[in-house]
């Protein structure tokens, strides 16, 4: 017999980090460029789970400011600054990664900034949305690593350029292709083995491992829930062209969470305790069939609900 | 809070190094020691620290002794420290205590308006302790060395210089660390032990009406001189023709004034401070 609404308390959309088959793959790049110091160019299509994967990664990374002085940050990870395209743009965003820095000139930025990084044992550096990165911010971080990687700090500082990308278009080919000396430095210092790499979002069998997540996630508030025998389905659904445009293969994490928090919503507003194949659909047709669909808004909702967050 | 991790909200509201205040440090001795943790040049959180509350205000130095509170919490906060902790750097609660006031300003202590240090207290731990700013006490009391204000180089010793490195002489670049010991007089020493003593008495358990007993003590011990047909001393005479730059008070009669009298008409006496010889006042 199932709940009435009025009974339960409203649905609880949970936030926790998942470590997806795509997270262990993404973050293990990361982790590999953390420990050998090495340079990648990391691509995924958007919202694969990337930028959710940096904040996990410098979660964990062991970061800490203690009382005495001592600050220790192994891994920083910035976004490309939305505020101009100079290096001190990208100076300023660095710094902040540190904590409350005083306004002091560039020249003395740039060389606390050196300072402090090697102080703080920085270890690799995260540039999350880097294909929004100018030239003058790759020609920066060229410099600062070079300056930190010489005496007297002898300090080598792996680099992740994470981007976002689509079809087959390599990142920065256009950049990396210039003929100044700087470009044929910055591509010399990538990695040997995988200087460029794509990772790949979710087969069927890994949607299948999300799914076993998220219903131990939200067991408390569906009992009943079984979302794995949906799991070919649902991989059908999130491959159709309109959401894979590559054409991947691949599910992405932010489709995979908005079909499954949509229809997990539904069913729980309906009273039920486990999702069926129709609310699925549903929901997967609203994703696919009537994406670009208008709705028109007149009335006052009866509850106000948070809204739904995708990842990447 | 000891340590703060990167997913901590403090994070991003700190400093990138965190000190803690040293037994009896000064507050601005606390923020030199920042900017040295922090690799910044001298004075650059005292700049953080200016744009608070009065941006176009120049902070003076009786400032940093009694700051003001929101500079006080400032600080904490890119600490991540008590603000009690922090109080403690300055002579906010001892004053509060002493007159039984709310917020009390710069001039109910009027410190000393000379910067000077222990060389001594640098080498040993970077320590530019409280007792540096109170005034008349002109040498350091754990080390009997002479405090000093000026660099071997001739210049004013300045507590924030931008142009150079915390706890250095932005003209010469020398360590104040590097500056002599001098000794001082056992003149000095005596009268100096005085001081500390009546000024310890005082910011340890002083309390409104025991500021009023010693203010009236110092009137009688003025009027039995008047009495008496001596001449006021040449010092205080001086001293009531010196100009003190005008800082805030809460209209107290000021303690270092206050202690001043109480010693030199020896109205407070410290019997454990033993002197036979000649005081020295100069």
């Amino acid at each position: 017999m199932p709940l009435s609404e009025q009974e339960r308390p409203p649905f609880v959309l949970r936030r926790n980090f998942i470590l997806t088959p795509f997270e262990k793959r993404f973050q293990g790049i990361l982790q590999n460029a953390r420990q050998n110091r090495s340079w990648h160019i990391i691509a995924a299509v958007p919202g694969s789970g990337k930028s959710l994967g940096i904040h996990d990664f410098v979660r964990h990374s062991g970061a800490y400011k203690e009382a005495d002085g001592r600050t220790f940050l192994p891994v920083l990870a910035i976004r490309a600054p939305g505020e101009g395209s100079t290096e001190q743009a990208l100076g300023q965003a660095l710094s902040d990664t540190f904590g409350v820095v005083p306004k002091m000139p560039w020249y003395a930025r740039r060389t606390w900034l050196i300072q402090e990084m090697a102080g703080d044992q920085v270890e690799c550096i995260i540039a999350d949305d880097a294909q929004d990165f100018s030239r003058h911010h790759l020609a920066f971080l060229k410099k600062l690593t070079d300056d930190l990687a010489a005496p007297p700090y002898e300090h080598p500082v792996g680099l992740c350029l994470v981007v976002a990308h689509s079809g087959n278009v390599a990142p920065f080919k256009e950049v990396f292709s210039r003929p100044e000396i700087l470009w044929r430095q910055f591509r010399r210092r990538l990695d040997t083995e995988q200087p460029i790499c794509t990772v790949l979002g979710h087969t069927a069998d890994e949607v299948r491992l999300v799914l076993t997540a998220f219903e131990d996630l939200y067991r408390s508030q569906l009992p009943d829930l079984q979302l794995r025998l949906w799991a070919d389905s649902i991989f059908e659904w999130l491959t159709h062209p309109i959401l894979d445009p590559d054409a991947t293969g691949r599910v992405t994490m932010d489709h995979l969470t908005r079909l499954v928090t949509t229809s997990l919503r539904r069913t729980y507003e309906q009273g039920a305790t486990n999702v069926t194949a129709a609310t699925l659909q549903a929901v997967a047709d609203l994703m696919i069939l009537r994406r670009d669909e208008i709705t028109i808004i007149d009335d006052v909702p009866p509850e106000e609900f948070p809204p739904e967050q995708g990842v990447g | 809070m000891t340590t703060i991790a990167l997913s901590d909200p403090g994070w991003q509201t700190t400093f990138p190094h965190r000190v803690t205040p040293l037994y009896e440090e000064w507050f601005a001795g606390l923020l030199l020691r920042c900017d040295e943790a922090n690799h910044w040049a001298s004075g650059t959180t005292f700049t953080c620290l200016k744009q608070v509350s009065s941006p176009n205000r120049p902070i003076l130095l009786p400032q940093l002794s009694v700051p003001m509170p929101d500079q006080v919490e400032y600080v904490a906060e890119r600490l991540a420290l008590p603000v009690q902790e922090i109080r403690s750097t300055t002579y906010l609660p001892d004053l509060a205590r002493c007159y039984g006031l709310p917020h009390p300003l710069p001039g109910d202590l009027k410190p000393s308006l000379t910067f000077r240090i222990c060389p001594v207290c640098l080498t040993e731990s970077r320590l530019l302790k409280r007792t540096l700013v109170l005034r008349y006490v002109s040498y350091c009391a754990w080390h009997e060395v002479t405090l000093l204000s000026t660099c071997q180089c001739g210049s004013p010793l300045r507590l924030f210089d931008p142009q150079s490195l915390p706890f250095t002489c932005g003209t010469c670049g020398r360590g104040w660390v590097d500056l002599p010991r001098i000794s001082p007089t056992p003149e000095r020493i005596a009268v100096t032990r005085q001081l500390l003593s009546c000024y310890e008495c005082f910011l340890s358990w002083g309390n409104p009406i025991f500021v009023n007993q010693a203010l009236h003590a110092v009137v009688h011990a003025w009027e039995e001189e008047i009495v008496r047909g001596r001449k006021l001393p040449v010092q205080r005479l001086s001293y009531r023709k010196s100009s003190y730059p005008p800082v805030e008070s809460n209209h107290v009669s000021s303690l270092s004034v206050l202690v001043l009298n109480l010693v030199k008409y020896h109205v407070y006496y410290d019997p454990k401070v033993v002197f036979w010889g000649q005081e020295d006042w100069e």
